[in-house]
């Protein structure tokens, strides 16, 4: 693939390592021209020095690039950049990073569907520690209109010896897969829940509820 | 006019001073209160401290009610940001983004965004002077 970094701070540094060891294509853009110059010796050609306009971004070959990454060390600048990479210059997948959460709301609003925010990776994963979290939600689909989130079943749950198929589950809501200890499963209609199981499912954001009462008294 | 002024250095004062004078409901944002100095006392101009890119900031300061937005704070990619925020999230009627990057204007247009770069209007009226007989 041909991909476009945005960004030659540590983030853009360690992707255009890791994307070109796995034999990607990829170009590095850079505003500040002493980290340029050092990103130069070590990558050569494909870093390139600039201020982030659609014109350098076309000498990037922005309109022949699958994906672009903006990690520059400002929302503001990855927003910016974003858009111009998605509206003005059509590339189909873009990812941005983002640092404060309240921004990942605005990046899905206006169009930025594919966001990375550390901030909420971290709570995540601390949250997912804490067994007082009934429903995780993991990842926001469609503008935060879908959700895939992680059900933890407990051992008094309304669901235990129900099967998948009989689960009165509300609407825009299934089950993606079950993990059992170390196992995956893939729910079929007659596969039944035991204490302790973790259900995947996808659902609309405004069923998460019902679907927790599935599971939950 | 209910309008909301991001940025309250030079530019952002002079507007809100003025603009407040001619009795229009004016807020102005800047992250930090001792550019707030700058705004005449007796005009009892609302202030609100923070980030003009933070949606809670913008909705304190009362975006989903102003009917104006001038973007004019230092950073170019932050009055865009604000710029979008205002006029898709919230079609707050009149956004116009004060830009200090010539360059950055022709992306505004792009968006769809009234932009504004102070920078080459006056080198036209420097250069128009020059040349005047």
């Amino acid at each position: 693939m041909y991909i476009i970094i945005i960004g030659g701070g540590k983030a853009g540094y360690f992707l255009t390592k890791t994307l070109l060891q796995r034999g990607h294509e990829v170009a590095l853009i850079e505003r500040d021209e002493q980290r340029s110059e050092r990103l130069q010796e070590e990558f050569g050609d494909i870093v390139v020095h600039g201020e982030c306009d659609p014109e350098l971004l076309e000498e990037a070959g922005a309109s022949r690039a699958d994906i672009l990454i903006a990690v520059t060390g400002r929302d503001e600048t990855n927003l910016v950049v974003s858009l111009t990479a998605k509206e003005l210059l059509r590339v189909p997948r873009v990812i941005a990073r983002v640092f404060y959460p309240t921004n990942r709301g605005v990046f899905n609003q206006l169009g930025i569907e594919l966001t990375v925010s550390s901030t909420d990776i971290i709570c995540n994963l601390i949250e997912q520690e804490a067994i007082v979290q009934e429903i995780l939600p993991l990842l926001p689909l469609k503008k935060g209109e879908l959700e895939i989130v992680e059900i933890r079943v407990p051992a008094a749950s309304p669901a235990i010896g129900m099967s998948a198929g009989s689960l009165p589950l509300p609407p825009a809501s299934g089950l993606i897969a079950l993990i059992r200890g170390e196992d995956i499963l893939f729910p079929r209609a007659d596969t039944t829940f035991f204490p302790h199981d973790t259900v995947l499912a996808l659902t609309a954001t405004k069923h998460v509820e019902e679907l927790k009462k599935v599971f939950y008294r | 006019m209910r309008l909301i002024v991001l940025g309250c250095g030079r530019a952002g004062s002079y507007l809100a001073n003025y603009l407040a004078e001619k009795e229009h409901e004016i807020t102005v944002i800047d992250r930090d209160p001792k550019a707030f100095r700058a705004l005449r006392k007796e005009l009892h101009i609302r202030a609100v401290q923070g980030p003009g890119t933070d949606i809670d900031i913008l909705k304190e300061a009362g975006i989903e009610r102003a009917n104006a937005m001038a973007a004019v704070m230092d950073d170019d990619d932050a009055n865009l940001m604000a710029c979008l925020i205002a006029k898709r999230l919230y079609q707050v009627p009149k956004v116009v983004a004060g830009l200090r990057n010539p360059r950055m204007e022709k992306i505004s247009h792009e968006f769809g965004l009234e932009a504004v770069c102070p920078l080459t209007i006056g080198v036209h009226r420097i250069m128009d002077a020059l040349v005047k007989e």
